[in-house]
């Protein structure tokens, strides 16, 4: 009787004692810790009604909307590549009509000295501006990397928490390495390539003795088979390890729930039911963040991309014209440097696209 | 402004005055060629300025630093006198004197694009570190 008396009253006790549970404030906490509050990204998110802290809102967001992202980006980095395009149009236009006085100089032996001049004028108004643009992507790049090395651990962990363990470790380890690759190679590959063929085309362009464009040319084709190379067999081997691995995590889940349902007695069913609501709501979770994750990817790396496409642009169009007034020289120059423009563009999309394909390959499989 | 016919008729005319003349002196034809040549090239130079000063405008609005427009005015410059030179050289049947003119055009065009050169030889240093 005293036992059952002692019992009770602990029972009673237990039931009684108010314990104070914060998990929202854990919550807060971890999210300030992880200082996803302070990118900038975030900013541009919350402004379009996407939360770090709400993944669930990344529902909100409507092609239109994304339009508009991209076109205040367009609008905003505008102003640089067209007053880059009409300052080189003046130059090629004062080259032209320098050169077409009559054949009083294109006859004479001062004729390449004078073609050089105007080549180098274009070279000291250019090389600056593009020099700023290949170090913005590169940063860019690092800073992607960078967010993917955070990113990556934490959907990993939502995804093995929700039943996935072999996709979401197949995930972590082949995008964490991707990402350790990238931030290593922004600094100590891609700028010193970026930069050495930079200084190839200026070369090329401005001593006729020698021809560059090959050596150039070859570059340009090596990074472009290199990057199609690597994102076919990365993409590839996460395939087939989702692929397989969601199989292997699927069969696991449905053994665990058969056990649950069988060997617990009584409220198996229950309990089994319980499970599966669980893994329902830990797979909306970490689609939640999958998507937030992709949209503060693409946010972060979209205005060095947009850079990027509008520079390639505009030395596109002036490279056209230099093509129709005839000013060889700065149409070499302009074409090289298109071309260092298209291999950096390779880089940075390649590898940004990789990120946000294996995200959504992980989203997709393990659902 | 220069009449184009007033100086179609005066090189016409200079150059059938040499052909005369250099039958009995054909250092008298050179002087003519040489000061009828000059008269033209300071009349056309008088009167180039305004289009300068326009182009000028016209590379300053479009966001052109003026010196750079200014290192190709002077080369310009550089490559008429010295294909003018060269030129006149080449008439007096002294094509060593004509090969050392266009020597000494080459080499002050490359004094003119030399700061240029240190520019584009920082930004490489700049570039590469």
């Amino acid at each position: 009787m005293k036992k059952i008396f002692v019992s009770l009253l602990c029972i009673l006790c237990f039931l009684f004692t108010p314990f104070s549970v914060s998990a929202e404030e854990t919550a807060d906490r971890l999210y300030e810790a992880s200082g996803a509050g302070n990118l900038s990204a975030g900013e541009i998110l919350e402004e379009n009604g996407i939360s770090f802290s709400d993944p669930e809102s990344v529902l909100s967001l409507s092609p239109s909307m994304l339009w508009d992202m991209i076109w205040d980006t367009i609008s905003g980095k505008l102003t640089g590549p067209l007053t880059l395009f009409v300052t080189l149009f003046a130059v090629i236009v004062l080259a032209a009509v320098s050169l077409s006085l009559g054949d009083t100089i294109k006859k004479s032996g001062t004729t390449a000295v004078f073609t050089m001049i105007c080549t180098l004028v274009c070279v000291t108004i250019i090389s600056g501006t593009i020099s700023e643009v290949l170090s913005n992507a590169a940063n860019s790049l690092a800073d992607g990397a960078r967010f993917m090395t955070g990113f990556v651990p934490v959907f990993a962990g939502v995804a093995a928490a929700g039943g996935y363990i072999t996709s979401a470790t197949g995930y972590n380890v082949l995008v964490l390495s991707a990402a350790d690759t990238a931030i290593q190679a922004a600094d100590r590959i891609f700028m010193p390539m970026l930069s050495m063929c930079m200084c190839i085309a200026i070369v090329d362009a401005v001593c006729n003795a020698v021809s560059l464009d090959g050596l150039l040319n070859g570059i340009k084709k090596l990074v472009t088979w290199g990057l199609g190379l690597i994102m076919t067999i990365f993409t590839g081997l996460l395939s087939i390890q989702s692929v397989v691995g969601s199989s292997a995590d699927t069969l696991t889940s449905k053994t665990a729930k058969y056990v649950i349902s069988n060997c617990v007695p009584v409220v198996g069913g229950a309990v089994s039911d319980a499970y599966s609501t669980v893994k329902g709501s830990l797979s909306l979770l970490k689609n939640g963040i999958g998507g937030v994750g992709i949209a503060a990817l693409a946010i972060m790396v979209l205005p060095s991309l947009v850079s990027l496409i509008m520079y390639k642009l505009s030395v596109s169009a002036v490279s056209i014209v230099a093509e129709i007034f005839g000013t060889s020289g700065i149409c070499k120059l302009f074409k090289n440097i298109n071309s260092v423009l298209s291999a950096a563009l390779g880089v940075v999309v390649c590898f940004d696209l990789m990120f946000i394909i294996s995200t959504a390959m992980v989203m997709a499989v393990c659902s | 402004m220069v009449n184009i016919v007033s100086v179609c008729v005066i090189c016409i005319c200079a150059a059938l005055i040499c052909k005369i003349t250099e039958k009995h002196s054909k250092e008298q034809a050179v002087l003519l060629v040489i000061a009828v040549s000059a008269l033209i090239l300071i009349s056309v130079i008088s009167e180039i300025s305004p289009v300068i000063e326009k182009i000028n405008y016209l590379a300053g609005a479009s966001g052109l630093d003026s010196a750079y427009a200014e290192t190709i005015f002077k080369a310009l410059g550089i490559c008429f006198l010295t294909r003018f030179a060269s030129d006149i050289c080449h008439d007096c049947n002294e094509n060593s004197m004509a090969t050392a003119a266009e020597i000494a055009g080459k080499l002050q065009l490359v004094l003119l694009a030399l700061p240029m050169f240190g520019e584009i030889a920082d930004m490489t240093a700049v570039m590469l570190e």
